[in-house]
């Protein structure tokens, strides 16, 4: 892949990021799996805090 | 595991998952706060190690407004970090561009990340058409580093 490819690859990637992280400070998470089909990661629960 | 960062040190808010997807925590502004990470796969689907790249974000869900004090910040970095720790992930994120902020939001990031980030880590920063604004964070040990840096082109004049 040659720099200018990577670039406009990046740059697709960068504007579809944008798009989407849009959608989601819009709506929130909920609504932008249902009505965007937003994909989001399934998060383990918080560990405890150990005492300082 | 790829973290290093010492997260005792942080002064963090207690936080809670919320529907799977979402971790919340309350502020001493009594702000609360969405945090999340979508899946970055998809744009990069000829890429082999793309299951491990995924995308943060986090939005104020009680007030519009994105007042951060210390531990705010702080348990946001925890949230971060915490994750990275858990597997060879690849952390991107792009900067909101609510408000035509992207470039405070993005100076405020790297001001975190220099003062958080205890060399262990690694940030590539793009920026497109001086507006959009998208930063990958990556563990110098990840044995995805080289190819991820690799997939980034060299910014010669021609690019500016």
């Amino acid at each position: 892949m040659t720099e200018k490819e990577k670039y406009e690859k990046w740059r697709q990637i960068a504007f579809s990021m944008a798009e989407e992280k849009k959608n989601i400070q819009e709506v929130g998470v909920e609504r932008a799996k249902n009505e965007f089909g937003i994909k989001f990661e399934k998060l383990r629960l918080p560990r405890i805090r150990e005492k300082k | 595991m790829n973290s290093e960062l010492n997260l005792k040190n942080l002064d963090y808010h207690e936080f809670e998952r919320k529907n799977d997807n979402e971790y919340h925590f309350l502020n001493d502004f009594g702000v609360l706060y969405q945090v999340y990470f979508t899946l970055g796969a998809d744009y990069f689907s000829d890429v082999y190690f793309r299951n491990y790249i995924k995308v943060f974000g986090f939005r104020p869900i009680s007030s519009t407004d994105f007042t951060f004090d210390k531990k705010t910040a702080e348990t946001i970095i925890y949230i971060l970090a915490d994750y990275l720790s858990q597997d060879d992930y690849i952390v991107m994120y792009v900067c909101d561009e609510k408000d035509k902020k992207q470039g405070v939001r993005n100076r405020l990031f790297n001001r975190w990340f220099k003062k958080y980030n205890n060399g262990s880590f690694d940030k590539f920063d793009l920026v497109f058409e001086e507006n959009t604004f998208v930063s990958s964070i990556i563990s110098k040990k990840n044995p995805f580093y080289i190819d991820f840096k690799q997939s980034f082109p060299n910014l010669g004049e021609e690019y500016k």
